[in-house]
């Protein structure tokens, strides 16, 4: 569902502000010998101007609806997010801006009439995409006043901007190495073992859908396989509102850790409190990455191999 | 919403609005030119005043928008056009060029609306060049529909107010420029003369003589004659005395002035050079800045200095409300002596002209009545030209223009009756000035000519003083005029039929979209009839019609949800299994399936509910979450 919060927000642009001016000078200041014919005519045209100038961008932007839809779900920092920009604006052309405050840089483009749009603002800050503005203005049809109206919409289903990773380089200590090698415990798989099966995921890689299944349920589920391995680590994140390499440092080293064979519990801190999350995919670590907020995370699992990924700044 | 990375980035404007090509930059240049051009008009310019205005406004324009390139075009667009209402205002004038109407301010008005939709647009295009969500058919459509609809609106404004704020603007007294010597001439009506030539042939041109604000038409009078030589009319008590305070002092027999109804007018001479100040029958007082003096008459004239463009006043006249009533009582009542001396003294006229009138007037009883039968008698024997034979020099111009030529002009017409009147002993005279001139709907004010000047005739009545007739009217014209039906009416809607418009044009892309919407759910409401149930086409239509009904409901489908997925969620929320089952189907015939028979009876109603936009289901419904 869609939750508007408008904001009006009017001034009078420079053209306005002259075309005032002359009105006013026009009365006030004695005209000498003039036409007063003429004056009276032309005084009225540039007077109903103004009157038209003022009362027409007020009801073009206040009559203008505004609807969002995201395109997509999941995006990663620096990549576009699509949007599905439906305006409606009765009166004349319209400037349409969407911003997300941090998260999404700010387009304007011009819209008349009933339009639908698509547009790909970059992702510029990590979050998880709840709410966007979408602000109108109008100065048409004359540029007297500029009239504009911010929309505050909630969107129906988050989008999860995901840090960009930082590559990492991570190194398996010899004991797990040999636990790996099958010296002392050979590893109950090889990677390939069918754990159960889910839904699929946007991001999932495609070999691992099971297509039978998916035919049979008349959905996509995939395979999840067992990691290879008992290698279990623990990457604790601690966010610094001042350093935002942190949490691309922490995406950089869930997937380093993920690309030797280790299984991920990413330690973060969210609005619902500390968490420890087992990473279930990249995307499922961008999206836990995406909700962490600067707090301190949840500790680490006992038994596990902790790696802090903090700000370096301090 | 939590962020952690990034500044937000500044809105991304083009700085300059030129970018969007000179194809946007035409219209406006086109719009800019006649603005400045219409108003250069306004200007009066002694000579080729069409083409140094027109010429002014390209060059104007051309400057600003294409040469400029330092400014942006709107704004040296808006400036230049500012500069040209400026211009106009200041130095406009009714009579600009000799030919500027009021009609040319609203093509101004308009032009200048032009102007400033288009450069607001272009300014709006600026934002994104590359935005095609309409198409440039449609923007342009969309920018000449906000042009008619707000140049509607501004011209009826213009309409409906420039009348009021005009009059506010008029000062009821003011100085103009100064007189042209050279327009001095016998033949100019505003020449203050001691004599009326009925002889002589009268200039008749287009030149506009003044402007008249007055909430009723009226004769403007320049004078009255009363001795007439058989050539010429002269006036008895030919010397003039200064007005003093504003007060007009009348005659004994000018019983209006003293208990007529009031009747202001706000006068502004356009002439060159004026010594008269014309105004309506009788005045009682005038406002002005300049020396005036009057006759004995109460002809109001400038004393020192002639008058110019631009010289404005007041005059207040009273008139008694005529009636055949109050004209048929006047009969039984005396004429005072003074008044039969000066006015009905037997004239110098041949003695086929007394047996004319005898012959006319034979049984007719009244004044009036015998005024309405020498009226018609030349109505039907005599006709109107300026182009008839001058009288010879030295001979009676009445009795030529009765017996011989029988055509000629108002002045000799007027003298015709007045000879005629005052043979049958009934007081008469001879009144010169102007008919009250073209109406203006534009401005609401008359609007005198050279070819308005006229003469008359003035009878005195007991009880009402002086009652004009003209007898020129009853005489049929060489020359046939229209009636201008059509056009009055268009001037007394205007307001009404641009308010008209500019609904019917602001309506016109809505209701078009209306219009268009229905036709295209009425189509595919008739494709849904016509094609067969479960067939790949049907099934096309039913997904759309669960998509959109999830749309409306706040569960928009993924782009990578089955149709068996989005449904079972859409059961899920709605708690209606059909949904389930529907797209379980649906799915089944996609890949070549048939749907089990039993199933298809349950769940064609729900399609059929879905496609229709008033049931339960067409409808938007919430789905709850």
């Amino acid at each position: 569902m869609t939750r508007r919060r408008a904001r009006l927000r009017i001034r009078p642009t420079g053209f306005g502000l002259l075309l005032v001016g002359i009105v006013t000078l026009a009365l006030v200041i004695d005209a000498g010998g003039a036409d007063p014919q003429v004056a009276g005519l032309a005084w009225s045209a540039l007077a109903a101007v103004v009157v038209i100038g003022t009362i027409w961008p007020l009801w073009v932007v206040a009559t203008s609806t505004v609807s969002v839809r995201p395109t997509g779900s999941d995006v990663v920092v620096g990549d576009p997010v699509g949007f599905e920009v439906t305006v409606t604006s009765g009166g004349g052309p319209v400037e349409v801006s969407l911003g997300g405050g941090d998260a999404i840089e700010r387009r304007w483009w011009s819209a008349i009439g009933r339009s639908t749009r698509s547009v790909a603002p970059t992702a510029t800050g990590r979050c998880v995409l709840r709410d966007l503005e979408v602000e109108v203005r109008s100065s048409a049809p004359l540029g007297v006043l500029r009239v504009l109206r911010r929309h505050d919409i909630a969107l129906a289903a988050p989008v999860w901007i995901a840090p960009a990773p930082i590559e990492q380089r991570w190194r398996v200590e010899s004991t797990e190495r040999r636990a790996l090698d099958g010296s002392a415990r050979q590893p109950s798989n090889a990677g390939d073992l069918v754990r159960s099966v889910r839904h699929y995921v946007p991001g999932d890689p495609a070999h691992l859908v099971h297509w039978p299944t998916s035919a049979r349920a008349g959905e996509l589920l995939i395979r999840e396989l067992e990691p290879p391995g008992d290698l279990l680590v623990a990457v604790v994140v601690h966010l610094d509102d001042a350093d935002d390499t942190v949490a691309g440092r922490a995406a950089g080293l869930v997937e380093a850790i993920s690309e030797a064979g280790g299984s991920v519990i990413l330690c973060t801190a969210t609005e619902d409190g500390p968490a420890a999350t087992t990473v279930a995919s990249r995307l499922h670590a961008g999206r836990l990455l995406a909700a962490a907020i600067a707090a301190p995370p949840a500790p680490p699992p006992p038994g596990t191999r902790a790696e802090h990924v903090r700000s370096s700044l301090r | 919403m939590t962020t952690a990375l990034g500044r937000p980035v500044s809105p991304e404007l083009v700085p300059d609005d030129r970018r969007g090509g000179n194809a946007r930059l035409v219209p406006l240049f086109v719009a800019t030119a006649a603005s400045v051009g219409l108003a250069a008009r306004s200007v009066p310019v002694e000579r080729n005043a069409t083409t140094v205005s027109a010429i002014a406004g390209l060059l104007v324009a051309g400057l600003a928008i294409f040469l400029l390139q330092s400014i942006r075009a709107r704004w040296a667009s808006r400036v230049v056009v500012l500069l040209g209402a400026v211009i106009m205002v200041r130095y406009g004038e009714a009579s600009g060029g000799g030919a500027f109407t009021s009609v040319r301010s609203l093509l101004w008005a308009a032009a200048t609306v032009a102007a400033f939709v288009l450069g607001s647009r272009l300014g709006s295009a600026s934002v994104d060049a590359r935005a095609e969500d309409v198409g440039r058919g449609g923007r342009l459509m969309s920018a000449l529909q906000a042009i008619a609809v707000v140049a509607a609106l501004v011209v009826a404004a213009t309409l409906a107010f420039g009348p009021r704020v005009s009059s506010w603007m008029s000062p009821s007294a003011a100085s103009g420029r100064s007189a042209d010597r050279r327009d001095r001439v016998q033949s100019n009506p505003m020449v203050a003369a001691d004599q009326m030539d009925a002889a002589s042939r009268p200039r008749l041109s287009d030149r506009l003589v003044m402007t008249v604000r007055s909430p009723r038409p009226s004769f403007w009078r320049t004078g009255t004659f009363d001795r007439f030589d058989g050539q010429r009319w002269t006036r008895s008590n030919a010397g003039a005395a200064l007005v003093a305070g504003g007060s007009v002092s009348t005659p004994a027999d000018d019983l209006s002035a003293r208990s007529g109804e009031p009747l202001v007018q706000r006068i502004r001479l356009e002439a060159a050079y004026s010594e008269v100040l014309p105004a309506a029958p009788s005045p009682v007082s005038v406002e002005s800045r300049s020396l005036l003096a009057q006759w004995s008459d109460g002809t109001i004239v400038a004393a020192d200095a002639p008058l110019g463009v631009g010289t404005s006043y007041t005059v207040t006249s009273r008139q008694i409300p005529v009636t055949d009533a109050a004209m048929a009582a006047a009969d039984g009542q005396p004429v005072p002596d003074a008044v039969l001396r000066r006015y009905a003294a037997r004239p110098t006229a041949s003695s086929r002209v007394a047996q004319l009138v005898a012959e006319v007037t034979a049984g007719v009883n009244g004044t009036r009545a015998k005024v309405d039968a020498l009226i018609a008698w030349m109505g039907s024997n005599l006709t109107y030209s300026l182009d008839a034979p001058l009288p010879s020099r030295g001979g009676d111009v009445v009795d030529e223009f009765l017996f011989t030529t029988k055509q000629g002009w108002c002045e000799q017409i007027a003298s015709a009756l007045t000879v005629m009147l005052r043979e049958l002993g009934i007081p008469a005279r001879v009144a010169t000035g102007f008919v009250p001139g073209e109406w203006d709907p534009v401005t609401q004010a008359y609007r005198v000519r050279e070819r308005d000047a006229h003469a008359w005739t003035e009878v005195w009545f007991a009880g009402l003083g002086w009652v004009p007739f003209d007898p020129t009217a009853s005489v049929p014209p060489a020359g046939s005029t229209t009636s201008g039906a059509a056009a009055s009416w268009w001037w007394d809607h205007a307001v009404a039929v641009l308010l008209a418009i500019a609904l019917v044009v602001g309506l016109a892309s809505p209701v078009g979209r209306a219009v268009h919407r229905a036709a295209a759910a009425w189509r595919a409401r008739s494709a849904r009839r016509t094609r067969s149930s479960w067939s790949p086409g049907w099934v096309g239509v039913v997904v759309a019609d669960l998509e959109r009904y999830g749309r409306r409901g706040g569960r928009p489908r993924e782009p990578n949800e089955t149709v068996t997925r989005f449904t079972a969620e859409l059961a899920d929320r709605t708690g209606d299994s059909r949904f389930a089952e529907l797209g379980e189907a649906l799915d089944a015939v996609s890949f070549g399936a048939d749907p089990p028979a039993d199933s298809r009876d349950r769940l064609e109603p729900l399609a059929r509910e879905l496609s229709t936009p008033s049931g339960t289901l067409g409808r938007a419904s919430r789905i709850r979450d």
